[in-house]
């Protein structure tokens, strides 16, 4: 259980509070709710690189890293589909230190030119290192585009391609920070070593001055409804076969995102899973193998990905994957392997909740998809699920029609 | 409320460390037992450690899998009623290999962990290494490594450890063809005379209650030990420095990996070396972070790292740059070398690098689990909690003078070797 207080400042910052006096250090957690589907199409991977630009300097704080680390403290920042999350951890004593840099950056930012022109070239090398410079590092740039037509997941949060990136412009800067940088559209988690006394004081200090301004609706093109399965084949320098097979499935909030969530782990969490025992260990097909949900904000996939022996027909290894899908469709699940996954999630939220920074990030998101007191109802959630509902869900998504394959091919086998 | 946003929050870099010092339980079977009780969470790690690293193989490979091949099937079980059992009670077992040691690590649950720890317990002692698991593993491990053969970092990390370690045990150059070569024979043989020696401790972090402890002493207490085969004493040749530049003709980014051989935790410039290194690449403000990457915008990182072996130690700097900049990105890193050869530190930056290492040292004993990787990594040196005391007054009293001699001293070009992986 995570107890938590929470308030709202007069501009419309939510503030989280929670308690762990058990660490020598104080959490700050900032979400806004902005990510890579807020971006225009021809201007993509824009959400990312702002989360770089915010690294390089606040309206009165030049460089946000150096005080940071005078008092000791240390942070990161990652981009996704849906948000852009910022956290720091800082010894408890100096903890004031990050209410005063988080609400510079939260005001305005310098809008330096060089800091512009030198993220575009770290974000550059970026794309490179991690999308083009990989064996199958590409993968998700051509999944995407296949499993969306019109919703903007279509693209990654890096970018469609590296001219966006080039071609990112000032003006385009201060729009975005406008639009989407404001009190109404964050939320911050304070936790650890702190009272909420404090809390409240330089909550009100630092963030209470900033002007207040209203959320930009989110008018997002919907994604129709699949009408027939979709399939690309390509060839690449690499030194297997691999597939990813994928499904659209319902959006983070929906119920039946739990039961997506334990059929991933059926099929592959752990050595006892399905897809390992049967395909590769017992049939040999795979050399490794994978299930999971992106557990997205709007609707999202389920994902099966693996790479194959020498010598596997491609063909035949989809149909094994297939089969091990819908038979969630054909068979209600056991109940000692449903007993099963569910004792794995209570184990994993139980290990996750040791970390305070685990839990200020976990506290933020849960906020956003409507209450943080949600993730207190995790475990239930889970353990109230049945078999039934399980094999409901299947039926509903795990179908031909609805599925997204892609064969990713190594030069040789083209014949 | 009016206030100055351009002064910053009053601040102070007096913190209070807590001591890492661990209860000590010695079993009749003179089996160590190390105890770190704190946490909220009722769960437990338990990690058993061995004289059983890379170090002591030899055939590259061996020590890796053995480790990770000692969870599939005991003279008890199968791999497959081991992986149902810890799977059902949502434990985790992690197998580590290290240069030195290697680790044994379960997660779990207290209340599930009369279930998971015997499962631990066997494989440890019972471990049998069947012959279709060993070609499973040999030909999965190999994939994987012949996709990590595509990515220029792997190919780096491979060739620059037999650059500097040549010749020593802890060169461990690893190719295609050593997982060919692994046979049942040499990991039995290996698991006989690593795993079951007098040199390994058990270390439990977590809620640990009296239950968790009683049940990890007697398991612990029915280990039956030996005394452990004597290591040949490793030489130390240091030579000076090599280049070396592996082409990959499509690559759009170089890897680059310059450094020597040092010292280990034991040498009196230890710590020194540690804020020398901060300076230089151990941090988001270090020099070659804000000169390649701030500055210039070559690289999506660089860092650089100080490492300590049991027997050895070595600096290394690693970045991926384009491959259009590779060549300026070498005479840059050199340049801030020199410059640390040549010019004292200012006192803004050293204050700041003190004031980062003592937070970074201050988070990385933050709860039980993070204790105990503190703990483990002094241990095997045998230093105690005196090393972290003297590492903090140390960083306090630092000064800009010493650091230019250790600059001068150990980072020297003519010792420095130098590979690239891509294109120059």
């Amino acid at each position: 259980m995570i107890k938590f207080e929470r308030f709202t400042l007069a501009n419309g910052l939510k503030v989280i509070y929670h308690q762990d006096n058990s660490t020598p250090l104080v959490c700050m957690n900032i979400l806004y709710d902005v990510g890579a589907r807020d971006e225009h199409p021809e201007h993509t991977g824009f959400a990312h690189l702002f989360e770089h630009l915010m690294f390089g300097g606040s309206v009165n704080i030049p460089n946000y890293d150096e005080p940071l680390q005078m008092v000791g403290g240390e942070n990161n920042a990652f981009t996704n589909n849906d948000i852009t999350n910022y956290y720091l951890t800082l010894p408890a004593d100096n903890a004031e230190t990050a209410f005063w840099l988080e609400s510079d950056r939260m005001l305005s930012l310098a809008f330096t030119p060089k800091s512009l022109e030198v993220q575009r070239q770290v974000v550059i090398e970026e794309f490179k290192q991690r999308y083009l410079n990989q064996p199958y590092g590409d993968v998700w740039l051509l999944l995407k585009p296949l499993a969306y037509k019109v919703h903007p997941y279509q693209w990654n949060t890096i970018g469609k391609e590296i001219s966006h990136i080039e071609n990112a412009t000032m003006e385009e800067v201060k729009d975005f920070f406008k639009n989407f940088y404001h009190p109404a559209n964050a939320i911050m988690v304070v936790a650890g070593n702190i009272e909420l006394e404090q809390v409240k004081l330089w909550s009100e200090k630092w963030f209470g001055p900033i002007p207040n301004q209203h959320k930009v609706p989110r008018n997002l093109p919907v994604e129709p409804p699949q009408s027939e399965a979709r399939k690309l084949v390509v060839h690449r320098d690499v030194p297997a076969n691999s597939i990813y097979k994928a499904w659209h499935i319902c959006k983070r909030n929906d119920k039946s995102y739990h039961h997506f969530d334990l059929i991933s782990d059926i099929l592959s969490n752990g050595k006892s899973s399905r897809l390992y025992l049967n395909l590769v260990k017992d049939k040999k097909l795979f050399t490794e193998i994978n299930a999971y949900v992106s557990g997205d904000m709007d609707n999202g996939l389920f994902i099966v990905s693996g790479k194959l022996t020498a010598g596997t027909n491609v063909d035949e290894a989809e149909k094994e994957i297939d089969a091990a899908v819908y038979q969630f469709v054909h068979e209600k699940l056991a109940e000692n392997e449903l007993q099963k996954v569910k004792n794995k999630v209570e184990s994993v939220l139980n290990f996750s909740n040791t970390n305070v920074l685990n839990k200020a990030m976990n506290l933020a998101y849960y906020e956003l998809l409507g209450d943080a007191d949600m993730l207190n109802k995790e475990e239930e959630n889970y353990a109230s699920i049945t078999a039934d509902d399980i094999q409901l869900t299947a039926k509903n998504y795990f179908t031909d029609s609805n599925s997204i394959s892609l064969h990713y091919l190594m030069n040789e086998a083209k014949a | 409320m009016s206030i100055n946003r351009l002064q910053a929050p009053e601040y102070t870099a007096n913190f209070s460390f807590p001591a890492i010092a661990p209860e000590q339980h010695t079993l009749s079977n003179q089996v160590p037992l190390f105890v770190i009780n704190a946490g909220s969470q009722a769960l437990c790690k338990i990690e058993m450690v061995f004289n059983a690293g890379n170090y002591y193989e030899t055939n590259a490979l061996i020590a890796n899998a053995t480790n990770a091949l000692m969870r599939e099937g005991t003279s008890n079980k199968t791999a497959g009623e081991i992986a149902e059992l810890l799977d059902y009670y949502g434990a985790f077992l992690e197998t580590a290999v290290y240069k030195d040691k290697a680790s044994v690590i379960l997660y779990s649950l207290n209340k599930h962990l009369h279930k998971t720890l015997p499962v631990m317990m066997d494989l440890i002692q019972h471990a049998i290494f069947p012959e279709k698991e060993l070609t499973l593993y040999k030909t999965n491990q190999k994939q994987k490594f012949l996709v990590n053969q595509q990515k220029v970092d792997f190919v780096a990390r491979n060739h620059f450890n037999a650059m500097l370690f040549k010749d020593t045990p802890y060169d461990q150059f690893i190719e295609a063809s050593n997982y060919d070569d692994l046979s049942q024979a040499q990991l039995q043989a290996f698991f006989k005379d690593r795993y079951a020696g007098n040199g390994m401790y058990v270390v439990i972090a977590g809620n640990i209650s009296d239950d968790v402890l009683s049940q990890v002493k007697e398991a612990t207490v029915a280990l039956n030990l030996k005394a452990e085969l004597e290591v040949k004493p490793y030489q130390n040749n240091f030579s000076g420095r090599q280049e070396l530049l592996i082409e990959k003709k499509d690559a759009m980014q170089s890897a680059i990996r310059i450094g020597r051989r040092l010292f280990n935790k034991n040498h009196p410039d230890y710590f020194g070396m540690q804020i020398l290194n901060t300076i230089l690449g151990g941090y988001f403000g270090s020099r070659l972070m804000s000169n390649i990457r701030e500055d210039k915008g070559y690289t999506y990182g660089i860092g650089s790292g100080v490492a300590s072996l049991l027997n050895d130690g070595f600096f290394y700097i690693s970045t991926e740059v384009g491959v259009d900049v590779t060549a300026a990105t070498l005479t840059e890193i050199y340049k801030e070398i020199e410059i640390l050869q040549q010019n004292k530190v200012g006192e803004d930056e050293l204050n700041l690098v003190k004031n980062y290492l003592l937070g970074t040292f201050l988070r990385s004993v933050d709860g039980p689990f993070a204790m105990s990787e503190k703990f483990t990594s002094i241990k095997d040196y045998g230093l105690t909690n005196e090393f972290y005391k003297a590492y903090v007054n140390y960083i306090k009293q630092a000064k800009a003078e010493d650091l230019i001699i250790l600059a001068q001293k150990y980072l020297n070009k003519n010792d420095l070797s130098e590979l690239v992986v891509g294109k120059l």
